[in-house]
């Protein structure tokens, strides 16, 4: 395995990589000389698997019993998960203690009996690899908002996403402004851009009677809110971006 | 790690020939180095800070694979055996012993993998004729 190889795999064939030279130092030690290089694929991925449901098996495991961190109560417990396939002494067993478990002695004994067997290559150490990727950082988060973490990426130019200030009414002086545009005729309201979002800066005036029976007269619009016993039931808030004067649909039947 | 809840005595030995066991994973090195089995742990959920634990499944992966390469080694040589001819063949093929699939399935067949693969690719109208001579 060179390492010029090693250094043009993407992350996932890296470690896939570094596993079959572990799993063809392993098929050495047990006696084969060669081997087929689909045979050896093969193997090095039922090792990930078989590494991967390890570690699921015990995560789960610690996450079923309310922690978020594994012991070794995990480790044994998903070690006779998947030994339960072969089968292994004491299965039967519900009751056994975990720490005498079979899986577990046999270990035991396995590492014991082999003398080690220490990786081929020597491996980078994480702490190198961060620094050829630098992460992403963006000063302007942390002084404008430092509520929002310094890895996130930025936000967009302000321009596509704040909307130039119009003037919307407020619906506490909503007298008064009813009293200002009785000047101001009827004028063409402009389309918001933004749908309902923005009420249009000039709007037809609209009035509103409180009661029943209000008919709208003229070009003026009117509402009629209904009232049931003396209780406003407020209709729906509409939206103006298409009005129509001869539209009666707003009008609540009663 | 070991929550001890107090007890007999068996359940103290287990526990300090555990502790033992585990004090002597960090002498020894398994042959999956620790840098990738964090990775393929962190991948799969699991966090713990004791690198002891760590060793732990590194040697558990470490004897999987063992065991599945001796089973297919004792499968190969079972293959050979009966194949003999005469004492000059034997030596030669105890030399090149190859992981082949075919092996491989079987044993991996007795861990309740079914790994499946082609007889062959045929890329000659010859191809598949005669398996002794057939070489990867």
């Amino acid at each position: 395995m060179e390492s010029e190889t090693l250094e043009t795999l993407g992350p996932s064939e890296f470690s896939f990589a570094i596993t079959k030279v572990a799993v063809a130092q392993i098929c050495q030690s047990a006696g084969f000389r060669t081997a087929q290089s689909s045979a050896l694929e093969t193997i090095t991925r039922i090792t990930t698997l078989y590494l991967q449901t390890l570690a699921k098996s015990a995560s789960s495991r610690a996450a079923s019993s309310g922690r978020t961190q594994s012991n070794i109560y995990d480790v044994v417990h998903a070690l006779e998960h998947l030994s339960s396939d072969q089968g292994f002494a004491g299965a039967s067993n519900p009751n056994g203690c975990l720490l005498a478990s079979s899986p577990l002695l046999d270990l035991i004994k396995f590492v014991y009996s082999r003398c080690e067997i220490p990786f081929a290559k020597p491996l980078p150490r994480r702490s190198n690899l961060s620094q050829n990727l630098p992460l992403p950082q963006n000063p302007s988060n942390s002084k404008q908002s430092p509520h929002i973490p310094t890895w996130l990426p930025g936000f967009p130019d302000p321009s596509t996403y704040i909307e130039p200030k119009t003037e919307i009414p407020s619906g506490l002086n909503w007298n008064a402004e009813v009293e200002e545009r009785k000047h101001s005729g009827n004028e063409k309201e402009k389309k918001s851009r933004l749908g309902n979002m923005e009420l249009p800066k000039k709007r037809e005036r609209v009035t509103f009677r409180m009661g029943e029976a209000a008919e709208a007269k003229g070009p003026r619009l009117g509402f009629r809110v209904g009232m049931k016993n003396g209780v406003c039931r407020g209709g729906k808030r509409v939206s103006w971006q298409n009005h129509n004067l001869q539209n009666s649909k707003f009008k609540r039947p009663r | 790690m070991n929550q001890n809840q107090g007890g007999n005595d068996a359940r103290h030995d287990d526990d300090s020939a555990l502790s033992d066991f585990l004090a002597s994973l960090m002498d020894y090195t398994p042959t999956i180095p620790d840098e990738l089995v964090e990775h393929y742990l962190a991948k799969s959920g699991f966090q713990c800070p004791d690198v002891r634990l760590i060793r732990l499944v590194a040697v558990a992966t470490q004897k999987f694979v063992a065991e599945v390469a001796s089973d297919a080694l004792q499968q190969c040589k079972a293959r050979q055996s009966a194949v003999v001819k005469d004492k000059r063949d034997k030596q030669q093929k105890d030399k090149r012993l190859i992981l082949t699939m075919e092996d491989l399935s079987k044993a991996l067949r007795e861990c309740g993998v079914n790994v499946k693969h082609q007889e062959y690719f045929a890329d000659s109208p010859s191809t598949g004729m005669d398996p002794a001579s057939r070489d990867e």
